[in-house]
């Protein structure tokens, strides 16, 4: 057993945050929300420069094939500098998918451009009844002349009109047989409608309209793909699980310097028992959240029998304990706190959008109730 | 012991729901869910029609132009307006005007309260100052007394309405002397008066609230509410309105229907959120709370009834209630999913944007109109008599 990361890890935990505190500071993050922007490019190119976004791909592609705990470090980072970066959707989910789904020709040509942060994926796999119309047909493949035809709509795409591809999940017209495709949102036929979100900035309904695709841009089909997304994201919900740990611990911080400096009655408000005690157990929660999310990413990694419960538990954990975190820090920093010009807000939005994230809470709470 | 309203408050219920079915127009709810807590040209009309029927004062007495009804009454009024999701958290009828008729003199009840009735006066509160938020005994805004009147100078800040109100109802020290609060004084005096000064911030969820700079602002002794020097214990009784008031439960039970009404609509293969045991557990669980909360909110009014100014039970349902509203958002979002993210006026937005609204709110319930923790303290050292700490 080994509950610290080795002086490697460290050093590169180090590293990405002190290149987060110069290039991703709260004032960035508000930047990108006051005027609804995805992270500029040039800040991403330089994360590749630094090998980051090739981390969890294989060596023949330009990757690193680092170690999950590494990788975690850098999420848990991510998550500390209240992540502005689309690195979870785009590396951990589309291009972690790429590698799990592709053809050897399709991985050949797109995750280099990837790792070197030139080609921008997000995911589009959402869909649920409240957000159709009535009597609307899921997104759809159609065989047509020379291609394929994709139809339907996807919501919760996050910064569709900045990236390069879409992958979206459809079902083959006929067959009903599950199938992932890259689409380009600039092509023909797409829509990107704005959602405004109380958390993510740069949020997109997208329909597509009989859009016309290519043969290699069908990523993979077949009755496993379903089982094989979920399995993507719940590896992403467990390394953003690490994420909200470390936004948690920050904002857990925040919170510790003002009850030491802010005071009232003559005294620091950290003196009083009520704010020690909230501290107190925010601290607790803290500390363990973070644990269960490195737990559940090792055994993730090393592909242990109920790994995915131990999933489960750290999403739920160190989801809530984030969105709790804040909330408590609120309570500490007062009406300080709550004014738009200062940071905590950031924190307290990105810890909602990382929960609703991986779909969100209750799939997770309903698996444990069923393995329970 | 009798639970229910009597026939005669089950009548005004009905007036006032038809009253509410005739005056309150779709325009009418889509300003205020975009101006947030100050009302625009519809609202300010509408608030002069209640004005004009006398249901800004419900519960005040006739001779200051009040109905002379109960507080039992006043509150079906407010439940009643935010069933029309007509939020009007306007704390110079629910709070100042009631502290008014407990405590200020004969001259100024007549001089005030007629006018809060039409419409004419909003009252802002300045209590907090960059130094001076929970120990607001510590206030350093300083009322000089000079000839018949007093000169102001300091900072106040968070008074929110300053940009829009026309007076201030003011937290300052007249005795410098004297013990922290046994020096403090009230008084009530109009904004335009030469040197103040308003400038805005904004809150987190993009609201207006501002600063006031006082700099030897003249205001005359009749100004002051109450005795000189007893400021603190004027603000102790207004704050225990101002509890009453914040911790409302029907906007909370409001949006817990809707939630439930939400979680009900058939979702993919048919089978609807409410379907699931672990979405049922959760919403029976708020359910119990905001039943605890109306029972909590029923005591309150029917202690002011009986004279009282409710003191531990205020402290209590502003505990109870800002909390509640917190989880029930919070939890309420994480069973809807992602599309609880959506703000009003986005697709595909559920309940309006209320619960992710409430979400953003819920932070300030906690801590404004006195943090939890102070009223925790309430409860034990005022209300069970322990010692202080
Ligand atoms: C949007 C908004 C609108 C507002 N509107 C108004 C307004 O119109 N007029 C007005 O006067 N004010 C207004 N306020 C101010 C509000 O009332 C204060 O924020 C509140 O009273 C808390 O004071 P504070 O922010 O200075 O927090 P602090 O007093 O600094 O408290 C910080 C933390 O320390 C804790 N603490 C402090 N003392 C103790 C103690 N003795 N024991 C235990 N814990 C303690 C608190 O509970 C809290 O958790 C507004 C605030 C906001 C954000």
């Amino acid at each position: 057993m080994e509950l610290d990361f080795t002086p490697e890890q460290q050093q590169i935990k180090d590293a990405v945050r002190r290149f987060l505190s110069r290039e991703c500071p709260p004032s960035l993050v508000r930047r990108m929300r006051e005027e609804r922007i995805a992270l500029p490019r040039d800040i991403w190119r330089r994360m590749a420069e630094l090998g980051w976004l090739g981390l969890p791909f294989d060596e023949s592609y330009g990757g690193s094939g680092g170690d999950w705990v590494t990788l975690a470090a850098l999420v848990e980072e991510l998550g500390r500098a209240c992540d502005p970066t689309p690195f979870a959707d785009c590396v951990l989910t589309c291009g972690w998918l790429l590698q799990d789904l592709g053809s050897e020709a399709q991985k050949q040509r797109w995750l280099p451009p990837l790792i070197e942060g030139e080609l921008m994926l997000s995911l589009a796999s959402h869909e649920e009844q409240a957000l159709r119309d009535a009597g609307e047909p899921p997104t759809t493949l159609r065989k047509g002349d020379g291609g394929l035809r994709l139809s339907g709509r996807k919501g919760f795409v996050e910064n569709a009109a900045d990236a390069d591809f879409l992958l979206v999940s459809a079902v083959m017209d006929g067959t009903g047989e599950p199938c992932l495709v890259m689409v380009a949102p600039r092509a023909e036929g797409v829509e990107l409608i704005a959602l405004h979100s109380l958390a993510h900035p740069n949020l997109y309904e997208v329909g597509f309209r009989d859009v016309a695709l290519a043969p290699d841009q069908l990523l993979a089909r077949g009755p496993d793909l379903p089982a094989r997304l979920t399995a993507a994201l719940d590896r992403t919900a467990a390394f953003q699980s690490a994420a909200a740990a470390g936004g948690a611990r920050r904002v857990l911080e925040m919170a510790l310097d003002y009850a030491k400096e802010r005071q009232q009655f003559g005294k620091p408000i950290g003196s009083f028992q009520a704010v020690q005690h909230l501290l107190a157990n925010a601290w607790s929660e803290v500390e363990t959240a973070w644990l269960a999310a490195y737990e559940a990413i090792t055994h993730l990694e090393a592909d242990l029998p109920g790994a995915a419960d131990k999933v489960a538990v750290a999403k739920c954990a160190s989801n809530e304990t984030f969105v709790r975190t804040c909330f408590s820090a609120h309570q500490v920093f007062g009406g300080m706190g709550y004014m738009w010009e200062t940071d905590l807000h950031l924190w307290t939005r990105k810890a909602k959008e990382i929960e609703m994230a991986c779909g969100g809470i209750y799939p997770y709470r309903r698996r444990l109730a069923a393995s329970l | 012991m009798d639970f229910c309203f009597s026939p005669e408050q089950e009548q005004f219920r009905q007036e006032i729901r038809q009253f509410l079915a005739d005056n309150v127009t779709d325009a009418l709810r889509e300003e205020i869910a975009v101006s947030g807590h100050s009302p625009g040209p519809l609202g300010k009309a509408f608030l002069r029609l209640l004005g004009e029927k006398g249901w800004l004062g419900i519960g005040w007495p006739r001779e200051y132009g009040g109905q002379g009804r109960s507080m039992i009454e006043q509150s079906i009024f407010y439940h009643e307006l935010d069933l029309q999701d007509i939020h009007y958290g306007n704390l110079t009828i629910t709070s100042l005007a009631m502290t008014l008729i407990k405590l200020a003199s004969e001259a100024q009840k007549r001089e005030y309260l007629p006018r809060i009735l039409k419409g004419e006066l909003e009252i802002c509160l300045g209590y907090t100052e960059p130094g001076a938020g929970s120990d607001l005994a510590s206030v350093a805004t300083r009322a000089v007394k000079e000839g018949d009147g007093y000169v102001v100078t300091g900072q106040k800040v968070f008074t929110t309405g300053a940009h829009y109100a026309s007076h201030i109802w003011l937290l300052a020290r007249t005795d410098p002397t004297a013990p922290r609060h046994k020096g403090l004084s009230v008084f009530i005096f109009p904004l335009d008066t030469p040197g103040v000064t308003v400038r805005p911030i904004y809150t987190m969820e993009g609201i207006r609230t501002n600063e006031v700079f006082l700099d030897q602002v003249r205001i005359p002794a009749s100004a002051m509410i109450g005795a000189p020097n007893t400021g603190f214990y004027t603000i102790a009784v207004a704050l225990d309105f101002e509890r009453v008031f914040i911790g409302k439960y029907t906007k909370i039970r409001r949006n817990f229907e809707a939630l439930v009404r939400c979680c009900k609509e058939p979702g993919d293969d048919g089978r609807s959120l409410y379907d699931d045991p672990v979405v049922q557990d959760q919403l029976v669980r708020l359910h119990i709370d905001v039943e605890r909360l109306r029972l909590l909110c029923t005591k309150t009014a029917w202690l002011i009834d009986q004279g009282k100014v409710p003191n531990a039970e205020a402290s209590a349902q502003k505990v109870l209630a800002s909390e509640l509203e917190q989880r029930l958002a919070d939890e309420g979002m994480r069973i809807l999913g992602p599309r609880a993210l959506l703000e009003y006026g986005s697709p595909h937005v559920p309940m309006q944007g209320y619960l992710a609204q409430s979400w953003l709110l819920a932070p300030m319930m906690k801590f404004g109109g006195g943090t939890n923790e102070i009223q925790r303290d309430i409860i034990a050292q005022r209300g069970l008599g322990l010692p202080r700490g």
